[in-house]
């Protein structure tokens, strides 16, 4: 069960980090959060049912370790904005396309509540349903619908005219 | 919303489709639907990109055990122990917390409650006085 386990985990890492970058707006903060949610899932392997799906299980787990940080560190509004750091990418290479933009996004994500925040991450950035985001995060559709429309409206204000960065360079 | 994160069935989806072809200001009000639609995504891609150490912290042998980054950290011959026991962090902190609770018990039943009584109480002297002359505790225990 455990290998099978973690091999459909493997599987969802690329994913589950998108989903923390989003979530923290902050690439060594997404890393502890993946980490800390592997670990935690491993540790409660047995909890998951054989069936379900596991990447929103993992999206829970992530979203309550997240919620409970944010909880103890009493930093809500607090936002370390992406820096000019490099994204290296899975063969090493520095990848830049984009991450202007990212940098941008995150600071307009940052200025979004917590909950919402959430809902982007899930159903704009991953395309989840509305149905199983509302499973992850605990609220009905309804609720789901309309924390996403006023995220999405505000989102829209604050990026509408963000230059892009289309160069892509390599070391 | 529904129709730009595709959740309307596929007969809703097709006609919603032809009444904003037909549309302007439809269209326009779905820009902002679009754009976090689209964007974001692009924005996010680089994130995708796991490098190989990162997978492996993620996902090393010792990934369940391993305490995350901030933690206070075990030292091998602890977690040795404790691997070879079999106890889970858990475990050892409830019986520790156990142990704790029975000696406190004990402590109360013996301590004298009654008015009067020859010994003093323990914090009825000014806390500034007590602490007078007694070495400094180490800050934390995760330092």
């Amino acid at each position: 069960m455990t290998d099978e386990f973690r091999s459909r985990m493997v599987l969802l890492i690329p994913r589950l980090r998108r989903f923390a970058v989003a979530l923290t707006g902050d690439l060594d903060q997404a890393d502890d959060l993946v980490q800390e949610t592997c670990a935690r899932a491993l540790s409660r392997v047995a909890q998951w049912q054989e069936g379900t799906r596991l990447d929103s299980w993992m999206y829970r787990i992530a979203q309550n370790l997240w919620f409970d940080h944010m909880r103890s560190k009493k930093v809500r509004g607090e936002h370390i904005a992406l820096e000019v750091g490099e994204i290296p990418g899975a063969d090493g290479r520095v990848v830049a396309e984009s991450r202007l933009s990212l940098a941008a996004v995150s600071a307009a994500m940052a200025k979004l509540p917590q909950d919402q925040r959430v809902l982007v991450a899930l159903v704009c950035i991953d395309g989840v349903s509305y149905r199983e985001a509302a499973e992850i995060a605990g609220v009905p559709i309804g609720t789901v619908m309309s924390r996403l429309a006023r995220a999405r409206r505000q989102l829209h204000a604050c990026l509408e005219g963000e230059p892009k960065l289309s160069v892509s360079k390599s070391a | 919303m529904r129709f730009v994160d595709g959740d309307l069935p596929p007969d809703e989806q097709s006609s919603m489709a032809a009444e904003i072809a037909r549309d302007p200001d439809l269209a326009k009000r779905l820009e902002a639907f679009r754009f976090t639609r689209e964007e974001l995504v692009d924005a996010y891609a680089p994130t995708l990109k796991v490098p190989r150490e990162l997978m492996e912290r993620f996902l090393g042998p010792d990934a369940a055990s391993a305490p995350p980054h901030n933690r206070a950290k075990l030292s091998p011959a602890a977690i040795s122990v404790l691997k070879r026991m079999n106890l889970s962090r858990q475990v050892v902190a409830m019986a520790a917390g156990a142990a704790l609770l029975l000696a406190g018990c004990c402590v109360m039943a013996c301590a004298p409650t009654t008015p009067g009584s020859s010994r003093p109480h323990r914090f009825s002297e000014p806390l500034t006085k007590r602490r007078a002359g007694v070495p400094r505790r180490s800050q934390g225990i995760c330092q």
